[in-house]
Formats: structure tokens, sequence, C-alpha cells
């Protein structure tokens, strides 16, 4: 999808409760997304979490990660195990399922009363333990070796491959059906072959029992 | 994709109201939250989206070129779902039919 101007707009008019910060300049000096613009390559993301990361743990990971050109799967690991650890710490009793891909995927609990309490606590965890960095850069070496800068390629090259959408489906009407209350039907979400393909791009989606038996 | 399939995905979603109604219900009940939690460094380069409602819930984030991270998250009804972390953008949502507990939440890292 191209960011246009009037993306922008729309994006500011629509994030209630907080807001969409990011100047136009900014925006318009960037590769038009959609496009199959590519990320920097990926030892220059690990350079650049290096120089912001926040432990020894963690600078030494993408140290190696530097030298040998890719995050091995051992310290994908020991970094989720570290989160964990600190989640379990704090009070919280998330689970946690591996993907095909290695990655873990992470379940709230489901008696939380503050939600952003945990949330926040989420996200300390992450990045005082190293997991924010490392399982994104993980994520871009499994998933997204073509390096591309709209993820949502990613979703829509399998979603193609699949056979789940037609050849001329696009990241605008990915964004769409996602955002919307998906009545259009694009293709069913909750294929396991569509989940891979959605996760594989930093796509979530989960739709529960009463949603799935018609009812609510 | 076969007809059956958005068929199916059509009869079971076919009953919801349309967005402006959704929007209405934007309110009451759950919440939302995101960029409170972003730096002021990350929030000149990041962007967020999200909605939650009786509805369903959907969280978006975008760190643009930044070298930041971001992790979505979305609960409804008796659904929740992370994202994780991802590289620039990463999104969640949660669907469990028509639900007063709800909220959408976008985390920056």
């Amino acid at each position: 999808m191209k960011v246009t101007r009037a993306l922008v707009v729309a994006l500011a008019v629509l994030a209630f409760g907080g807001s969409a910060c990011a100047s136009e300049s900014t925006r318009e000096a960037l590769p038009p997304q959609g496009s199959g613009a590519q990320m920097k390559p990926l030892v220059d993301q690990f350079r650049d979490g290096r120089a912001q990361a926040k432990s020894d743990f963690e600078r030494s990971v993408l140290d190696r990660a530097i030298a040998t050109g890719k995050i091995a799967p051992a310290d994908y690991e020991e970094a989720f195990s570290r989160y964990r650890q600190c989640i379990e710490d704090a009070g919280y009793q998330e689970t946690y399922t591996k993907l095909p891909n290695g990655i873990y995927r992470v379940t709230a609990p489901s008696d939380v009363a503050d939600q952003d309490a945990y949330g926040n606590t989420v996200r300390t965890c992450a990045i005082d333990r190293g997991l924010a960095s490392i399982e994104a850069l993980y994520r871009t070496q499994i998933d997204n070796p073509d390096l591309l800068a709209d993820p949502r390629l990613v979703a829509v090259r399998c979603l193609v491959k699949a056979g789940l959408v037609p050849t001329d489906y696009t990241a605008d009407k990915l964004t769409t059906f996602l955002r919307g209350d998906m009545s259009s039907a694009d293709f069913d979400p909750m294929k396991p072959e569509a989940q891979k393909c959605l996760t594989a791009a930093g796509i979530a989606v989960q739709i529960g029992p009463s949603e799935r038996k018609g009812g609510g | 994709m076969s007809t059956a399939q958005t068929n199916g995905l059509a009869a079971r979603l076919s009953r919801r109201a349309g967005t402006a109604l959704a929007t209405a219900g934007l309110v009451a009940g759950g919440t939302v939250a995101g960029l409170a939690v972003a730096s002021p460094a990350q929030a000149a380069c990041a962007s967020d989206y999200r909605y939650a409602s009786i509805y369903y819930s959907y969280a978006e984030a975008h760190t643009e070129d930044c070298s930041y991270w971001s992790n979505s998250y979305a609960h409804h009804g008796g659904v929740s779902i992370w994202s994780g972390w991802y590289s620039g953008w990463s999104w969640a949502r949660a669907d469990d039919g028509l639900a007063l507990s709800y909220s959408a939440a976008n985390y920056f890292s």
C-alpha cells in the first residue's frame, strides 16, 4: 500500500485515545509502502538493535548475530525464557504456544483485571530482558527473507500462493479487510493456511467460539 | 479460495452491524491504549490505530524505519491475542461475538 497523505490524515483522525504522531515530512521521505521496497540489510538492523541494547545479554546475542549474519534459535529461546521468568515474577500466568516457525505466541491470562498494567508489564519485561528486539529481528530473519519493508506483502504473497485470495489481491485490500467488520469475506483468517500467512507478516487474528458459532 | 470458504465466513459475519453503528460503541465498557507507552522519540516516528467496541477489537502499530519494534494486543470477550514483537508493523484483532469486555493497545520498544 502506498501510504498517502490521505491515509496519514485518516490515521490521525481514527487513532482515538492516542495520537498518530508521525510528521508528514518523515513519512514522505519513506519509500512507498506496498511497492516491494526493502528494509535495510539484516546485519545493519542487528547493528541498530545493538546500539539500543539494554543489557549485556542482548548485546552479546546481537554481537554474535552481527558476526554470523543471523540470530541463533538458541539465543531467541534464551531471550524468551528470560521474558517468561519476568512475567511469572510479576505474578501473571500467560500461556505459550510454539508456532511452526519456532516463535512463541503469547496468550494473555484470562483473569487480568487491569489490562493497562498487564500490558505495561509485558512491555517492560520484553524490553528489559531483551526479547523485544531479538524477537522482532528473529522474525524478520525467518519470515521475511526478502526484507520487504511492508510486511503485508509477505502475507499477500503467501495468501495468493495458498490459493486463498485471487492473484490481484493487494495490501490495501488486506488492511481494509482486517480493519473492517470482515463482512467482505475475502478469506477465512482462521484457516491454518491463512494463519500461517498472517503470522509471518505480524498479523495476529483470533476469532473466538462465540463468533464461530455465529452467536453474539 | 473456494466459494464454500467465503460463504462460511460471510454467514458467520453477516449479522454484523455497519461500521457507523460499531463506532457508536467505542467508549462503552472497554479500553484503548497506545502511544502513551512510547517514548517521545518513538512517538515522533510511530503511529497507531485502534478500534475497540462491543463488536470486535483491533490494534495496528506502525513504526516506520525507526529501528523500533511494536507489539499489538487485542482482547474481546473470551479471546485475546498478542501479535508478538515485530519490525515496522504489527496487527492484532480479536473477535468473539458481541461482548462488553474489550480492549486494543499497541506497545513500542
